[in-house]
């Protein structure tokens, strides 16, 4: 047989003992300061059910699953992330405890295509994070980003950056708007579109996948159950003509549309220190009704809160164009940065209040967490080479193995490292 | 010696258009019969020509059970291992024009946009099931399908007639392959608009790293490659080489 050998997939890596060594050490580190804080360490399965990613993401992780048909038959893929899992624990355990905090670390899984903006991006990566369940609180909020500051500053990351947004502003912005389900969707998905291309194409790629009437193709179009002819398969007619219908009410209006892709737009490019950028969104939202005053004070009662934990915050940052690709986030959101642009975001998080439901289960429960990517981390803190004192013991002929494998021995019971080279 | 070996798509218009495109470039194959699955050119020695299912062709490559392939863009970009060695030699050899598009059942007018199919794929949803659509494309279509927000899919497998795939109930949509549409329009279903997966035409592909592993097959590829495209084969091995360093 003339077989080349089996390399790695591409973007998986094999991991060294050293960077295994660090890694081990910063878990270790991070768990203890978390323990503190009373978060207790679950674990998950590595694979589940591909159903419990897609309900938890809305489909948007679908892309980045590693997906197979176990040998039982089930539909199931590597997790790419943790919390999904730990909604189940805490749904077992909710009655024991009103707020149910717990924290966890392993590999999580997600492809990316080799031709994207993450083509060389590990597909393999260890998350470190915790999630507390059960209270809305806004000093539940001030914790988790205490804690993912803290942690960070604990093993020697000193002055993260982090950028805070919260998506219930833009979502209750939106509704004030009036603007459809799907209007909105593509105003939040778009953020790093609407920032960069005039107002003009915006408009018309909105009219293009129909979010804004084109009048020119719906003008005089009448359906009755008679139009419905033929095939429909799985649908009915009744489907078919209901939704042409809701199509016509989902229909921004183009000039209403088009005053909150102004708002947003503005909104998006507020980004700054606290202060300056509450300024400049004070002085935005002056220009509407009174409605929208309330939106600065979720910002003002983070800080209080934030001071209380004793957080610094001249490196908190208030990014109001801070988007989020997955959609279940309905409050706080953020994203943790060094201050060097090369490295990825080092940790992420928010509070996804209905998470709970979309997974299934009945009663309401609260949540919020974040996650670090420990490698990133690895890479920031290039950590240097423990010494290890080793003794290496190597064998020079037949006679003295014996001799050799005591003395090895005698080293490990005193607790030094000692290893044999024999001769073959 | 060894041989440098081309497959070719063994059926069908490609294979006509293989043939023809190969002759006209002083590459005349000379298949002793048609039951016979291999061929050689007489104007090329040490060349052996493979007739295979052009489904098979990249997978064939890849495997190292073929040097040189002729097959559709399509094809390849299903069938390729993101971590193999396999590079396109000409892009486009003008032939084998096609599309794969997104069909649905003509009575779907409230459909118009991939942007409403992904609301249909949520009206599925919220009854409790994935909308399915048949195809021999999963890669493809399930990238292209994502990229364009309808997440709640489930991609059916289906070997024969897929235009048959909704009729019979298999599937909701399909994703085929169609020159002109009418097989689509004859089977009561549409084309969406922006509903264009990938538009193909026939291309040549090389494994390198077989190529460069032997001396002689890397002179033919040589003389093969200026012929194909009547360009220096230089540029191109130089490539190859540095990919596979």
């Amino acid at each position: 047989m003339n077989f080349k050998p089996v390399n790695k997939l591409p973007n998986m890596e094999d991991i060294s003992s050293e960077i295994i060594q660090n890694r081990n050490r910063i878990l270790y580190e991070l768990g203890s300061f978390i323990n503190l804080y009373g978060y207790d360490q679950v674990e998950t399965p590595i694979i589940e059910e591909t159903e419990l990613f897609i309900r938890k993401s809305g489909g948007e992780l679908s892309n980045k699953l590693y997906s197979f048909v176990e040998p039982g038959g089930n539909n199931v893929s590597l997790r790419p992330e943790i919390t999904s899992g730990l909604v189940r624990t805490a749904n077992q355990k909710i009655n024991t405890s009103k707020n149910l905090r717990f924290y966890y670390s392993g590999p999580v899984f997600r492809y990316s295509p080799p031709d994207g903006i993450y083509a060389n991006k590990s597909r393999q990566y260890t998350q470190f994070g915790a999630e507390l369940f059960g209270s809305k609180s806004i000093h539940s909020d001030a914790e988790i980003l205490s804690i993912a500051i803290k942690g960070l500053n604990k093993i020697g990351i000193k002055n993260p950056k982090i950028c805070i947004f919260n998506m219930k502003i833009i979502n209750e912005i939106l509704s004030i708007f009036n603007i459809s389900d799907r209007g909105r969707l593509f105003l939040i998905k778009n953020v790093e579109i609407i920032k960069r291309l005039p107002n003009k194409e915006i408009l018309n790629k909105a009219k293009s996948i129909g979010i804004i009437k084109n009048n020119k193709i719906e003008k005089n179009k009448t359906h009755s159950k008679d139009s419905v002819n033929g095939l429909v398969g799985r649908r009915t007619k009744a489907d078919i003509l209901s939704r042409i219908k809701l199509k016509e009410t989902f229909f921004d209006e183009k000039e209403r549309f088009l005053s909150a892709l102004k708002f947003v737009k503005k909104m998006y490019a507020i980004s700054g220190t606290p202060d300056k950028s509450l300024s400049k969104f004070t002085k935005l939202i002056n220009n509407y009704d009174e409605e929208f005053k309330v939106f600065s004070n979720y910002f003002t009662d983070l800080l209080d809160a934030l001071k209380i934990e004793k957080i610094n915050i001249s490196n908190i940052i208030f990014d109001f164009g801070l988007s989020k690709s997955i959609s279940y986030y309905n409050g706080l959101i953020f994203d943790i940065f060094v201050n060097d642009k090369s490295f990825d975001s080092i940790a992420s998080g928010g509070r996804y209040d209905d998470l709970n439901k979309i997974l299934g289960y009945k009663n309401n429960l609260p949540a919020l967490g974040f996650a670090y990517n420990i490698d990133e981390i690895i890479k920031i803190l290039k950590i240097e080479e423990e010494k290890v004192s080793e003794k290496i013991l190597i064998q020079t002929n037949d006679n003295n193995i014996k001799e050799i494998i005591n003395k090895a021995n005698t080293a490990r019971e005193s607790g030094r490292r000692s290893y044999v080279e024999y001769i073959d | 010696m060894a041989n440098l070996r081309i497959a070719i798509p063994s059926t069908g218009a490609l294979y006509e258009d293989s043939i023809n495109f190969l002759e006209k470039k002083n590459l005349k194959i000379n298949r002793l019969n048609s039951r016979k699955y291999t061929a050689d050119i007489p104007s090329l020695s040490n060349v052996r020509v493979l007739f295979q299912r052009q489904s098979d062709i990249t997978m064939e490559l890849d495997n190292d059970s073929a040097d040189i392939g002729i097959v559709g863009l399509d094809r390849y970009y299903e069938s390729r291992l993101e971590k193999g060695s396999l590079e396109i030699m000409d892009k486009n050899l003008g032939f084998g024009h096609s599309k794969l598009v997104i069909a649905i059942p003509n009575s779907w007018i409230d459909v118009k946009s991939m942007f409403d199919l992904a609301d249909v794929s949520l009206e599925f949803r919220k009854k409790g099931r994935n909308m399915r659509i048949a195809t021999k494309y999963p890669r493809l279509v399930n990238r292209f399908l994502y990229t364009s927000d309808v997440n709640f899919i489930d991609i059916v497998h289906i070997s024969g007639g897929l235009e048959a795939a909704p009729i019979m109930g298999y599937a909701d949509i399909i994703a085929d392959i169609t020159a002109t549409g009418t097989t689509l329009r004859e089977n009561d279903l549409r084309i969406i608009d922006d509903g264009v997966v990938i538009e193909s035409q026939a291309i040549m592909i090389c494994n390198y790293d077989s190529i460069l592993a032997d001396d002689e097959k890397i002179k033919i590829f040589h003389t093969l490659y200026e012929r194909i495209t009547n360009k220096s084969s230089k540029a191109f091995v130089g490539k190859i080489r540095n990919k596979k360093v």
